[in-house]
């Protein structure tokens, strides 16, 4: 299916199409932050502490007098960065991984399974934060534990595909005509595996960006100063009953982003392939 | 069916030893050195020391390994430096509120779920399922920890009706439930709507109504039963979105559950206490997956044993 079929299907549903416009104003905002953001994200003002919303001050300003909407709007570089980070670890590992398992079968199918069986019996959000608190906690760590946790994902998704498409014509052809086993996997399974990690990865980055906010809420991610969304809730509840504004907007702006992504996965779905299971 | 049982508990014990290792390395791959982390900065030599004689540190790790094996068939999972309690009395002295909590929650996902479900799939594309769907979507786009301000910031604060946080009375339960149950009441609804949907497609639902059954019949009697078994699988795979979810509303309204001890101790590096928390937990979901594995065998005949 060319991009073009994809995105006239997509054109056609309007929910995806609210999902490709949030995104896609997501990325630019996180993009173009230093440009956009009307104030310095770290600047405080301690005497102005917890100002309500103004002309000066769309958002109003947080717990040090900070400018709300400027730190949202960096807050967006680093949602970004962190769902970008944690597909590609988690794809990374998990793509090669489950064509391994699934082109060869037997005894390394076996261990990799097992070894993704250990992993899975882990509630996700409970293995990452004590792979977090493994690591040291930091956002980068945070980062890594997510990637790491959404291994299976990648791994079931792909060997479940390879399974069905190793045996099909026209890779025995290549086989048959002295490809190598590498070369398979690269030219014939992987292209084909690209409709379903498409999806999964917008649908990923999505959890990725709610844990990793999460985690930072927690106090297991991202740290002060840092204008992290997830961060931003944690040091701003304390002044919830003066100040509700502040653990509002970064809520809401975590929210409209997750649902936008979660919007253009579904419809991505539907528009590559109707009957994909995800 | 006993076999059945016999065979899967059998298969699990693999996983848990592989659990029982990874959180075992884990605990002790933490950078510098545990005892001194966990002692603190001021701690005196001595007090590292006995921290490192206590957790048998000084040993190599195969020996602590065994030891940590031998203490933990005993049910001993060693004691919290911070608290000199038995880490096994700390889970204890929480567990009830976390079951308690996520048995609340669970229940009301699963009710509401499953009714909104239904409601849709029996009138698709009405107003009632395109507003379920943009609730739900938007309940699975929202973070938990925040919807929990949001609850304490309306219901607490502006209208002063529910406690913010804490335990006590049956109303204190009321928004840390509501909180943790949306999520799986987005999946269960969804998953319902879906499945109610399908079954509603069979010839037998054809056949029912083609011998003059009352609609209402049709679906409570033919449609449910049929679409009750896939129901109960979704419901079973919320437990992990239920434990993970827990974390983060045990958080935020101070509710003084397992999740809300494994946060602490991370936070304090108490690691006796998060090494025996987290098996604790992922020991359990193991066996939650196993009992719903034997439920749904139980439910379809169409499941074979083997």
């Amino acid at each position: 299916m060319t991009w073009i079929a994809v995105w006239r299907q997509l054109k056609r549903n309007r929910l995806a199409l609210l999902g490709l416009v949030i995104v896609a104003f997501f990325i630019a905002v996180a993009l173009f932050a230093p440009l956009l953001a009307p104030h310095d994200p770290l600047a405080q003002s301690i005497a102005r502490a917890g100002e309500t919303p103004s002309a000066q001050h769309l958002l109003g300003r947080d717990e040090l007098g900070r400018d709300v909407l400027s730190r949202l709007i960096y807050g967006a570089r680093i949602s970004l960065t962190v769902g970008l980070i944690t597909v590609v670890i988690g794809a990374g590992i998990g793509v090669p991984l489950g064509a391994i398992s699934g082109y060869f079968g037997g005894r390394t199918d076996l261990v990799i399974q097992r070894l993704i069986d250990i992993m899975l019996a882990f509630p996700a959000m409970l293995l990452a934060i004590v792979l977090v608190s493994t690591l040291g906690v930091n956002l980068e760590n945070a980062m890594i534990a997510i990637g790491v946790v959404s291994i299976p994902v990648y791994a079931r998704l792909v060997r479940g595909t390879t399974l069905v498409l190793r045996d099909i014509e026209y890779v025995q052809a290549a086989r048959a005509i002295g490809l190598s086993n590498a070369g398979i996997i690269v030219r014939h399974i992987i292209p084909n595996l690209l409709s379903p990690l498409i999806v999964q990865s917008t649908l990923q980055i999505a959890t990725a960006i709610l844990w990793a906010a999460g985690l930072s809420f927690l106090g297991l991610g991202a740290q002060a100063p840092t204008p992290e969304w997830g961060a931003m809730l944690s040091s701003g509840r304390t002044f919830i009953r003066n100040a509700p504004h502040i653990v509002t907007f970064p809520g809401l702006t975590i929210m409209i982003t997750v649902l936008g992504l979660n919007l253009l996965g579904d419809g991505l779905r539907d528009a590559l392939d109707p009957r994909m299971k995800l | 069916m006993g076999v059945y049982i016999a065979k899967r508990l059998l298969m699990s014990i693999p996983v848990l030893l592989g659990v029982i290792i990874l959180v075992f390395l884990m605990v002790r791959m933490v950078p510098g050195d545990p005892a001194v982390v966990m002692a603190g900065e001021q701690a005196t030599a001595e007090q590292v020391d006995a921290i490192r004689a206590e957790l048998h540190l000084d040993k190599p790790l195969p020996v602590q390994f065994g030891l940590f094996m031998h203490d933990l068939a005993k049910g001993d999972l060693g004691r919290s430096p911070r608290t000199h309690a038995p880490v096994s009395e700390e889970i204890g002295a929480r567990l009830g509120n976390s079951v308690v909590l996520m048995f609340t929650s669970l229940l009301l996902a699963t009710v509401i779920g499953v009714a909104t479900g239904v409601i849709s799939a029996v009138k698709p594309y009405s107003l009632f399922d395109s507003l379920a769907m943009l609730v739900s979507l938007i309940g699975v786009s929202m973070p938990v920890f925040w919807l929990g301000l949001m609850f304490i910031l309306l219901f607490s604060v502006q209208l002063g009706l529910l406690p913010a946080a804490g335990t006590g009375t049956w109303l204190h339960l009321v928004l840390p439930t509501v909180c943790l149950a949306t999520v799986p009441l987005a999946m269960i609804s969804r998953m319902t709507r879906s499945c109610v949907l399908e079954v509603m497609g069979q010839d037998y639902i054809r056949t029912a109504r083609a011998k003059g059954l009352p609609e209402r019949v049709v679906i409570a009697v033919h449609a449910l039963k049929n679409a009750f078994i896939p129901i109960i699988t979704v419901v079973g795979l919320q437990m992990g979105n239920l434990l993970g979810g827990a974390v983060l509303t045990e958080n935020v309204f101070a509710w003084p559950g397992l999740g809300r001890l494994m946060v602490d101790s991370i936070l304090a590096r108490d690691y006796p206490v998060v090494q025996g928390t987290v098996l604790f937990i992922a020991v359990c979901f193991v066996f939650i997956n196993i009992l719903i594995d034997v439920l749904y065998v139980y439910l379809d005949a169409r499941v074979r044993f083997d």
